[in-house]
């Protein structure tokens, strides 16, 4: 079993020399244009790096990958470190992405199960690799690349020459899902059979499509908490391979359908989140997550996120989003986002600032995060960063 | 006349239990009692301690979690931690009889990092809580901490200049930080941190002298 413990980002667009933790649970706030929808985005292209297709990538989102630098830096490479634990065991990849080649130069997973000697368990140096496919039998892998790739040099290699820890990692990394885009006009169009959900809900009725009943069922349950008319959820098949959504209401004896173009925004960006987490285990990003969603579900969707399966990362800008959080929850999963005065985008957990945590103690979370000057809270991050580069 | 006081600890208003009613005061007490004494004609700690309740800090964190809040157009930004507090005593302060004083003490730059200005948001929010209360409430709030009023009773010229004690900075962890100047000042006369009590008692220091703002609005009000 994977879990996503820490992510560093060098040099892509405001982040640099940036570390953030994750929990189960990640909540980040912060001011508009303080770089939070630019960490769901390097969270996106780590995914990225692992599927291996960054030029298609880069094309969706309408991006050149030179672009994906930072502009206040004159490096050339991206660089990343992403640490997790398997089965308790803790390891670090750490990768550096050459925009002008759209692939990783040199990269490693660094397995710390035993913490005294760390070894290297896959590298990628000057155009060489080396996999430790099993050090007890000796199997080790070496040679020459010889292929073309995109992205991370793992994303070209089949499972079975990689040991069982990056065979898993590598399909958790896949399975990132960042929903940062998410748009009820994309949510609303019919969709082909088949076909994957994307970064802005499109192709939602073909996803719905791949669920198995119990899946469907699930999903079902969760909505008639929402909405209790609700009586079916449908995927219509259409000619030519093409498939919609429907919805059925009961009102009495009375059942009234509702193609999905018909369907209000909330309703939609709900069955958006709600199906992403009946999906196969990973890492899920929902970029404003309020958006559209009536306040009296806050509390119910808030709640099914944190108990999800899935390690879960969501923005806010809603107090009543996070007044829903609880206090031992948000101490450790929310993170306030900030942009310094030379403009590079950092983080700190909200409730390690000494005002923030005081203020805790008597109110709720969302009421401490409206209750802030955001503005003269960088004043006390800065003193705090003082004080640790003193200590 | 009844007083309910509350403070940040042992070092401000003091120590005790709301429940058995127990009170040990410090130099912020003190100071209360010697400007009330000036009013009445007696200590209410000499005379009537029976007529004190002190509410800890914790037991008034508790009482105020359930008060809602939220800033608004009616209600500005970095008021609310003060606001509910001042809530919470009054809720206390009201069980307390007609004749009641609710006293709310908070340092105005606590972690050291509060922008100046807040200084009056502070005091206008904790006494706008107990006037919508209807308590009959004040807010004690040395400007930048309690350190600040006590060096300019003790320090070398005493009572002269206090005024740019206010511009200092609450933290505490500056090299020239109001707490550490005021420990050198005690080690240099050979004062326990308690003997300041006394001295306040006895009069041997007056508070009356203090001309800093924040402890003149104090005293007046």
């Amino acid at each position: 079993m994977i879990k996503l413990e820490e992510l560093s980002i060098h040099n892509f667009k405001s982040l640099d020399k940036f570390w953030l933790e994750f929990s189960e649970f990640t909540c980040l706030i912060g001011l508009n244009s303080s770089g939070k929808s630019t960490i769901l985005q390097a969270i996106d292209f780590v995914s990225q790096q692992m599927n291996g297709d960054i030029s298609g990538w880069l094309k969706t989102r309408g991006w050149e990958a030179n672009e994906l630098r930072c502009k206040l830096t004159n490096k050339r490479n991206i660089v990343m470190l992403v640490s997790f634990r398997h089965n308790g065991y803790f390891y670090v990849w750490t990768f550096s992405y050459n925009p002008s080649l759209n692939k990783c130069t040199d990269e490693r997973i660094t397995s710390y199960q035993d913490l005294n000697n760390p070894i290297n368990i896959f590298e990628l140096k000057d155009s060489k690799y080396m996999i430790v496919k099993n050090l007890e039998k000796g199997e080790i892998f070496k040679g020459d690349i010889i292929q073309d790739y995109e992205g991370s040099f793992l994303a070209s290699l089949k499972p079975e020459f990689l040991p069982k820890v990056i065979q898993e990692f590598k399909t958790y990394i896949q399975h990132i899902y960042s929903l940062d885009l998410l748009s009820p006009q994309e949510l609303r169009k019919p969709s082909r059979i088949g076909s994957k959900l994307g970064l802005s809900g499109e192709n939602i009725s073909a996803f719905l499509n791949t669920f198995s009943k119990e899946q469907k069922d699930e999903l079902l349950t969760h909505l008639q908490k929402c909405y209790p008319y609700l009586n079916t959820l449908n995927v219509k098949k259409t000619q030519g391979g093409w498939s919609r959504l429907e919805l059925i209401e009961k009102f009495g004896d009375k059942k009234i359908t509702n193609e999905g173009k018909y369907l209000n925004d909330g309703v939609l960006r709900l069955i958006a989140i709600l199906s992403q987490l009946q999906s196969q285990e990973s890492f899920l990003l929902f970029d404003e997550i309020e958006n559209g969603i009536n306040s009296e579900l806050i509390e119910y969707l808030i709640d099914t996120l944190i108990a999800s399966k899935h390690q879960v990362m969501i923005t806010t800008h809603s107090p009543m989003v996070l007044n829903y959080i609880e206090d031992v929850v948000a101490i450790k999963s929310v993170h306030y986002i900030y942009k310094t005065e030379e403009g590079f985008t950092k983080s700190i957990p909200f409730f390690d600032i000494p005002s923030m945590r005081e203020k805790l103690e008597l109110m709720g979370v969302g009421e401490v995060y409206i209750d802030t000057n955001l503005s003269d809270l960088y004043e006390e991050i800065k003193l705090l960063e003082v004080k640790k580069d003193t200590k | 006349m009844h007083l309910v006081v509350s403070g940040e600890g042992k070092s401000d208003i003091g120590i005790g239990s709301y429940v058995d009613g127990t009170f040990i005061p410090a130099p912020m007490y003190q100071m209360i009692d010697k400007i009330i004494e000036k009013k009445i004609g007696y200590s209410i700690y000499e005379l009537t301690p029976s007529e004190i309740t002190f509410v800890p800090k914790p037991e008034l964190i508790t009482i105020c979690k359930s008060i809602k809040f939220l800033a608004g157009k009616k209600r500005e930004k970095e008021t609310g931690y003060f606001y509910k507090n001042a809530i919470g005593l009054s809720k206390i302060a009201k069980n307390k009889g007609d004749d009641v004083i609710a006293i709310l003490f908070r340092d105005s730059d606590g972690t050291g990092t509060s922008p100046s200005n807040l200084y009056s948001k502070k005091v206008e929010s904790i006494e706008s809580a107990f006037e919508s209360e209807g308590v009959n409430g004040v807010a004690m709030i040395p400007n930048p901490k309690s350190e600040a009023w006590l060096i300019c009773m003790l320090k070398e010229h005493e009572y002269q200049n206090c005024i740019v004690l206010e511009t200092r900075s609450g933290n505490d962890d500056s090299p020239n930080s109001l707490k550490k100047e005021f420990g050198e000042i005690l080690e240099s006369k050979s004062i326990e941190y308690h003997d300041i009590n006394e001295m306040i008692k006895n009069n041997e220091i007056d508070i009356n002298l203090i001309d800093m703002p924040s402890f003149i609005y104090f005293k007046n009000k």
